[in-house]
């Protein structure tokens, strides 16, 4: 009888599973597992090694003497990193807009005049329809009696901009009703004397006048060409409750595209280039006619130049070796929209930008495992192998899931990059190794909801959403309803909840929640569900997805408690077979390479 | 006293000048709540929180007594965990605020948080040095006024 360990360093985790091999069959024991110290492949690994190693011997009331030897996995050399680039700007110049929500504007309907400040409208002789700005050292007792004088005196007011949040209590001082959008925080950028159309829906509505390009240039008298000029203001203004957009003869505003650079596509049959503004689908074809692919590279000087060169230099760094001589071999473009200000908004809109998100995924020659090895058994006394490739590691791990059988393909769905190899009936393993995964997702929720914060992001993509109703009772994301026996944390009031290990984390955005869980799903979906299918393509012998018959999904991000059903899902539409898969019938997805460390042994001795 | 569904404001008779705290008002009105603001015998901002919670249709109230405290209830809360308290000195932008909150509690939107009046001092006085540094100040002289004055009180 042998005992050993098979320890399998992945980028997130590093997991152990010990066993007990007897002449014709293998018991495991137990497992480990414990987050990966430093980066895969380095010398830094040994701490996370050393402790998964022990927590799986404690379980199993066994010493690290008893072991005749430990495996661990000849790590794919792959990296994966994540970037964003803006293809869309809008810029405001001389004219502008304000629209945003304040939660309580006044009034309702549309006006059309001249703007005026409060201040100056004593003075004024003259009789066109008008505007008024109320700045906030005019408080709103006064602001309210000026108005209605001016009104009584037979001056026609229009509609008001108000600086304070006074919207609501200017409205009920003055004996008409005119729109009045407030908390306009950057009003002195409010040029008097410019035509100006504000516009104030009912409550539950949303502008209508304002919101449609044809709707400004029937005010403001445009002819077609500067109706063109508009459509961003009027694109920007959809979906709010009130709005203003202000004129000035010759100002414009402009969605400029950005310059953001080539990707140049080197495939061992075709070259090709293609600008990242085309967006995500057009770069995903350029790279499907190229495939094999060698190498990619980023135009000199432009952001994809720089992003992808970052990539390289990476993994240059990991495993010594020049940047020249790092090849990127693969790339998943997302098409995404980022909230960003609009440069020259008046109350800090934001205008949503396209943008492509962008994963690369770059391979070396070898991850310095061996020395891994040399340091590990110095340190334990213990002989240490390295075992066999990753993914046929995975493979045979994967085939312990009860009701699995060859051939099998698995979907390894991982941080930083989604992994997919096939065994066929007579134990032949294909694989391949593809950019995106978690990180990506993380990425997307947190630009697509202009959070800045990506820890934030990450306990979105990991945990489900509730709304706090009273300060008693939440509304979970399926709809059933929780009652608490105590008062609820006033700051998590009326909010979207991430309802992380028994807390509740206000999300300090104000998206509703449904919004929120569409981001999440749609990112998950743009990134696993696609990379599923292409990995499954690539691995399938006949190139055709159709031919696969059983998909088990494992990794860190099968655990999530939505990716596996929407992988699911998308695979039963091609007649796969698809499941989380179980490794041992105890492990769950987790510990796959691990087990296939374990079970290779046996074989490598058969083969003796 | 009417019956129609409003925020109750309950305060002590003992309060002299009652237009101090119409900001608190005028935070309701904003929201779009209706109100009535009753005078009572009884100077404890709680009990007249609660007991004007309790009475409320709309089970929010907001007792105010002369020591300037101001508190928002709620009549499905623990009597003495009141939901907000703040104080008349906190500034009028607080005293608002905490109308706005009363309002938002029944809309049942997130409350506004209420300013640390302090904080906005200290951040104006941080702007003003800043704004003051273009003179040179003389970092050795205040070193030593500071370390004079420790000394001189024993330290």
């Amino acid at each position: 009888m042998k005992l050993i360990a098979g320890i399998d360093i992945g980028n997130a985790t590093t997991e152990t599973a010990v066993a007990k091999i007897h002449d014709e069959r293998i018991e495991f024991i137990s497992s480990g597992i414990v987050e990966t110290t430093g980066i895969k492949g380095t010398i830094e690994n040994i701490h996370g090694i050393f402790s998964s190693l022990n927590q799986a011997l404690k379980k199993g009331k066994l010493d690290i003497k008893d072991l005749d030897l430990v495996r661990i996995n000849e790590a794919a050399p792959v990296i994966g990193d994540v970037a964003m680039e803006t293809i869309t700007e809008t810029i405001i110049t001389e004219s502008t807009m304000i629209g945003h929500n304040p939660s309580t504007p006044g009034g309702v309907g549309l006006g059309v005049g001249y703007t005026i400040n409060i201040k100056n409208i004593k003075k004024l002789k003259e009789k066109k329809p008008l505007i008024v700005i109320i700045p906030k050292d005019v408080d709103f007792l006064e602001a309210s009696s000026n108005i209605d004088k001016a009104i009584r005196s037979g001056l026609d007011i229009q509609g008001a901009i108000v600086q304070n949040d006074d919207g609501v209590l200017i409205n009920n001082r003055i004996s008409r009703v005119i729109p009045i959008v407030d908390e306009v925080s950057l009003i002195e950028k409010v040029h008097e004397g410019v035509k100006t159309a504000i516009e104030v829906a009912p409550v539950g509505g949303v502008v209508e006048i304002l919101s449609n390009p044809f709707g400004i240039a029937t005010e403001f008298s445009l002819d077609s060409q500067e109706t063109k000029m508009i459509v961003p203001i009027a694109r920007a203004l959809i979906g709010n409750r009130s709005a203003v957009v202000i004129k000035t003869p010759k100002g414009d505003v402009k969605e400029r595209k950005i310059p953001s650079g080539k990707i140049n596509v080197l495939g061992k049959r075709r070259k090709m280039n293609i600008e990242v503004d085309e967006g995500a689908s057009e770069i995903m074809n350029v790279l499907k006619e190229c495939i094999p692919i060698e190498d990619i590279k980023g135009e000199p000087g432009t952001n994809a130049g720089g992003m992808l060169e970052k990539v390289r230099q990476v993994m240059a760094n990991l495993t010594n070796n020049h940047p020249n001589s790092i090849k990127i071999q693969d790339l998943l473009a997302v098409d995404t929209f980022v909230p960003q200000k609009v440069k020259g908004g008046l109350a800090g809109e934001f205008s949503m930008e396209n943008a492509v998100g962008i994963a690369a995924m770059v391979k070396s020659d070898k991850l310095q495992m061996q020395m891994i090895a040399n340091e590990l058994e110095k340190d334990i006394g213990v002989e240490v192998e390295v075992g066999g490739i990753e993914a046929d590691m995975a493979i045979r791990g994967a085939l312990t899931t009860p009701g699995s059988d060859t051939p099998l393909a698995i979907l390894d769905m991982g941080a930083g990059s989604t992994d997919a190899s096939l065994i066929s009936r007579d134990g032949e393993i294909k694989s391949m190794h593809l950019a995106g995964a978690g990180n990506m997702v993380t990425m997307l929720i947190n630009t697509e909801l202009g959070l800045e914060d990506k820890d934030l992001a990450e306990d979105i993509k990991k945990y489900s959403l509730a709304k706090v109703e009273s300060l008693f009772h939440i509304r979970h994301e399926d709809g059933s309803v929780e009652f608490f026996e105590n008062q609820l944390d006033p700051k998590v009031f009326a909010r979207v909840v991430i309802l992380k290990e028994g807390n509740m984390i206000p999300i300090p955005i104000n998206e509703s929640l449904e919004k929120i869980k569409m981001v999440r799903k749609t990112s998950k979906e743009r990134v696993f569900v696609t990379n599923a299918i292409r990995a499954l393509k690539m691995v399938s012998t006949t190139g055709n997805i159709r031919d696969i018959d059983y998909v088990a999904l494992l990794g860190g991000s099968a655990l999530d408690f939505e990716i596996p059903q929407l992988v699911t899902n998308s695979l039963a539409q091609y007649g796969i077979v698809s499941g989380r898969a179980n490794i041992r019938g105890i492990e769950g997805p987790r510990n796959a390479v691990a087990t296939g460390l374990v079970l290779s042994y046996e074989e490598g001795k058969e083969n003796e | 006293m009417n019956n129609n569904p409003t925020i109750n404001v309950y305060y002590s008779n003992e309060i002299k000048d009652w237009s101090l705290y119409t900001s608190l008002l005028w935070g309701i009105e904003e929201e779009g709540l209706p109100y009535q603001c009753v005078s009572k015998e009884l100077n404890n901002a709680v009990k007249l929180a609660y007991d004007a919670a309790e009475s409320s249709r709309l089970s929010v109230g907001i007792g105010i007594d002369n020591t300037g405290d101001i508190i928002l209830h709620y009549q499905k809360l623990d009597k003495n965990k009141p939901l907000f308290k703040i104080n008349i000195d906190e500034g009028h932008i607080n005293l608002r605020n905490l109308g706005a909150n009363s309002a938002r509690l029944i809309k049942g939107i997130p409350f506004k948080t209420f300013k640390d009046k302090n904080v906005e001092e200290k951040f104006e006085n941080l702007l003003d040095i800043e704004k003051s540094n273009e003179e040179d100040i003389d970092i050795e002289k205040i070193v030593t006024e500071v370390v004079e004055k420790l000394c001189g009180e024993g330290v």
